[in-house]
């Protein structure tokens, strides 16, 4: 079985089989268009991912190595966030942090199905929060000048839709 | 979980790392960390409903920056026409298949009045921003949107970073207005005489709300005047400027 040699940031190295490392559209084109021959031994290298992070993403990649390819969908419709399989859940069930890095290294390696399951799982964590609770749940800093908020607020509370 | 042919472990690999349960506790979670890039947040807010992202926009300026700068999140509940703006503008073009909106918010339209009523016949929700003309705005289209409840004109754009008053406000001009099915009118930043409001107002028995904020009146009497007329009216606000600073009056 073809297998490849990644490695991370902390220089750990990780033997992957070929097939499971190509979910990364990253590591995919390395592979098929740059011609980076791993039958050389030489790993390649993934400076922006660190190992506990990679371990992770491998595990979800090694789960979902024979999904189909999605279908392409409309960007410009909100789309359903409640069809989070189980073991996604399951697997996205870490702190934020976590989660947020499993994002990053998703978005560096071009991995599009679990930055789409990530993206569901943090709008989740959005949805029915008001403003403020948004921040608390984010830790981010209200960082609007005073009065400007409530001009913002006001003008938004026209575009709601109301049934 | 992972076969073990898929993650051999070479020579460097440390030796207690072995299970996924290990790296749930990887990072302390008390630190800031919204440090994803603006793409994958955007990514993020795609999945979100109107009334959701009007949250994550009120949240902070990054956020509100990567909502109204992300045109496929924008034609959700906002269009911008820039001023001069004329109806080849891609945007609008949008809005307009979206013949079930019911809310809209945009800049001063320069796109017919009758193109709005044909193509978004449930619009109850309309804020406006005028912006700075020379003459005094009529709101014609008004007119044209049967369905309308809740209007809300806004001389200058508060919400695009130009948040100063502007020197002088937009005039607005009611005289031959005739669609009295509104229930709430919003004006922000407008110069409001009496002669402007007075019958349109006497018309319009069902308006229950009235907003008036940062608004330039020709005399504080024509308020209270003006909206002695209005029958139905449950809440008057009006403001200075910044909406903390309210005077409410109730029936």
């Amino acid at each position: 079985m073809s297998t490849i040699k990644l490695e991370t940031s902390d220089g750990v190295k990780f033997t992957v089989k070929t097939q499971v490392a190509k979910c990364s559209g990253t590591i995919r084109t390395m592979l098929e268009d740059i011609g980076i021959n791993p039958q050389d031994g030489e790993a390649i290298p993934l400076s922006n991912v660190h190992s506990t992070i990679l371990q992770k993403i491998l595990v979800w990649a090694e789960h979902h190595v024979d999904d189909p390819e999605p279908p392409r969908d409309d960007a410009d419709a909100a789309k359903r966030t409640d069809d989070i399989c189980s073991w996604d859940e399951d697997f996205l069930k870490v702190d934020q942090r976590t989660l947020f890095d499993v994002m990053l290294a998703a978005n560096y390696l071009d991995m599009k199905q679990l930055i789409a399951v990530c993206c569901k799982t943090v709008a989740n964590m959005i949805k029915g929060k008001t403003a403020d609770q948004i921040r608390k749940t984010f830790n981010i800093e209200n960082d609007f000048p005073p009065g400007d908020e409530d001009k913002i607020r006001l003008r938004n509370q026209f575009c709601e839709e109301r049934r | 979980m992972i076969s073990v042919e898929s993650i051999n472990r070479t020579e460097t690999f440390p030796k207690d790392f072995s299970t996924t349960t290990d790296l749930t506790n990887s990072a302390d979670s008390a630190e800031p960390s919204y440090q994803l890039p603006p793409e994958v947040w955007e990514h993020i807010f795609r999945q979100l409903a109107v009334g959701h992202l009007l949250a994550v926009r009120e949240t902070c300026r990054q956020f509100k920056l990567i909502v109204d700068q992300s045109p496929s999140l924008m034609r959700r509940f906002l269009v911008r026409v820039p001023g001069n703006a004329s109806v080849e503008c891609g945007h609008f073009r949008a809005i307009l298949r979206l013949r079930n909106l019911t809310s809209l918010d945009v800049r001063r339209v320069a796109i017919s009045d009758e193109t709005i009523s044909k193509h978004l016949p449930k619009l109850r929700n309309l804020a406006i921003t005028v912006g700075q003309v020379g003459t005094a705005c009529v709101p014609t289209f008004l007119d044209f949107i049967p369905k309308l409840e809740n209007v809300a004109i806004w001389g200058t754009d508060c919400t695009s970073g130009n948040l100063n008053a502007a020197p002088q406000k937009q005039k607005l001009d009611f005289a031959n207005i005739k669609n009295t099915a509104l229930t709430k009118l919003q004006f922000a930043e407008i110069s409001i005489a009496r002669s402007d409001l007075q019958e349109y107002f006497t018309q319009s028995s069902q308006i229950r709300e009235v907003n008036f904020f940062g608004c330039q009146f020709d005399s504080w009497g024509s308020v209270f005047e003006l909206t002695q007329s209005l029958k139905s009216l449950e809440k008057l606000s009006i403001s200075t400027g910044i909406p903390d600073n309210f005077i409410e009056l109730c029936n």
